[in-house]
């Protein structure tokens, strides 16, 4: 295990990455007005086998406040619905990485995550932007989220495979 | 995206900016009428442009209106039109309408109060600004990422930021200005005269509404 100062470095350059991927989302035109890719989470995805839980957690923290203080949200509704659908992700990824990582590759761990992070964020808008007619949205919301969760999975998947930076600095981290 | 200019930064410091912003929301929060609150919307559009913020107009239209239409298809109070079997309500209108202009002026605070320059204190804004780092560092190179070889030119920018020492983004923040703050209490005192007339506002502006439906449907 590298010291806990190259270990933090890391974090945030993996943060950095989440800020990075999330911008260059906005290239890639929205179907539906209300939806993301959330390519900014393929960073955590990867990083998932390397990182402790403390590490997973503080990672979308840094994520979510970056993001947060870059696009100006952070103290709208917009932060809660962030905050709480990464963490819900987060914990649903981290806990199928840990126990089903034989069973599932990188792209069924996003589709859990997305699923997760998916249904919290309907049940919040349900209370808090559209009230309870809003379900009738919610399988076309959870369609979406879900196929998005399986593509970032499948870049996540790609990028570990491809990335020599990814391989080298796993193996410095591990030694 | 802060992608253009923030004027504000030049009068106001991040972390006076965003007690004002705090400041706003909690007198923005306790507004009940959609007129002042379409008023007050207006304004902070304003000042989130200003700030270099992009505000999709469409988008706002959208968000408020696609609230609005949920919350008329549970009807309240006085029915105003009808589509077949579907009674479009005063009450539900109101409702939705309130909803949607609250949501999208929360945003709307925000983006104006929020400056990626915000130092946050102790360890975590220490980790926050070395990402802040990494991250304009990541930006800077961005144009030279080819579509045609995504992976290998990703793969390439990820392995020269990450091989540089991390050091600090220059310090470009600035003092709040006396003029500063008095536009900000000045803000802070109109949004205060919205609460105090926002009955007589809603008031009138229902009645020219009315008036103007009634107006349209007239022969």
């Amino acid at each position: 295990m590298r010291p806990l100062t190259e270990r933090r470095d890391f974090l945030a350059f993996l943060g950095a990455m989440s800020l990075f991927f999330a911008a260059i989302e906005y290239i890639f035109p929205k179907p539906v007005p209300f939806f993301r890719l959330g390519l900014s989470n393929l960073p955590l995805l990867v990083a998932l086998p390397v990182l402790n839980f403390k590490e997973v957690m503080l990672l979308v923290v840094i994520k979510v406040l970056g993001q947060g203080l870059v696009n100006g949200t952070l103290t709208s509704y917009v932060f809660l619905f962030s905050l709480v659908g990464s963490l819900t992700s987060a914990l649903i990824m981290f806990m199928v990485a840990k126990w089903g990582g034989s069973w599932f590759s990188l792209m069924g761990i996003g589709l859990w995550g997305a699923l997760g992070s998916n249904v919290v964020q309907v049940i919040l808008s349900v209370y808090f932007v559209f009230g309870p007619t809003a379900w009738i949205i919610a399988p076309l919301f959870l369609s979406l989220g879900t196929g998005a969760g399986v593509l970032v999975g499948w870049a996540a998947q790609r990028f570990t495979e491809k990335s020599l930076w990814w391989k080298r600095t796993i193996d410095g981290l591990s030694t | 995206m802060a992608s253009r200019h923030d004027h504000l930064e030049y009068f106001i410091h991040p972390t006076t900016r965003l007690l004002w912003g705090l400041g706003c929301m909690v007198l923005f929060f306790l507004q009940g009428s959609w007129v002042v609150l379409v008023a007050d919307l207006l304004v902070f559009g304003v000042l989130g442009h200003l700030s270099g913020k992009k505000i999709s107009l469409l988008y706002f239209i959208f968000f408020i209106g696609s609230i609005a239409v949920f919350s008329l298809l549970a009807p309240q109070g006085q029915v105003f039109a009808s589509l077949g079997l579907w009674d479009l309500t005063w009450g539900a209108l109101e409702i939705g309408m309130v909803r949607g202009l609250s949501l999208a002026g929360m945003i709307f605070i925000s983006l104006f109060s929020i400056s990626p320059k915000l130092q946050l204190p102790g360890s975590l804004g220490s980790l926050m600004s070395r990402v802040f780092y990494y991250f304009h560092n990541l930006l800077r190179e961005k144009k030279s990422l080819r579509p045609d070889h995504l992976w290998e030119d990703v793969d390439s920018l990820l392995d020269r930021v990450f091989s540089d020492k991390p050091g600090k983004l220059p310090p470009s923040v600035r003092s709040t200005t006396p003029l500063s703050w008095f536009l900000m209490i000045l803000l802070w005192i109109y949004l205060l005269a919205g609460l105090w007339f926002g009955k007589f506002l809603t008031l009138l502006g229902e009645s020219l509404l009315s008036s103007l439906i009634n107006t349209g449907r007239s022969p």
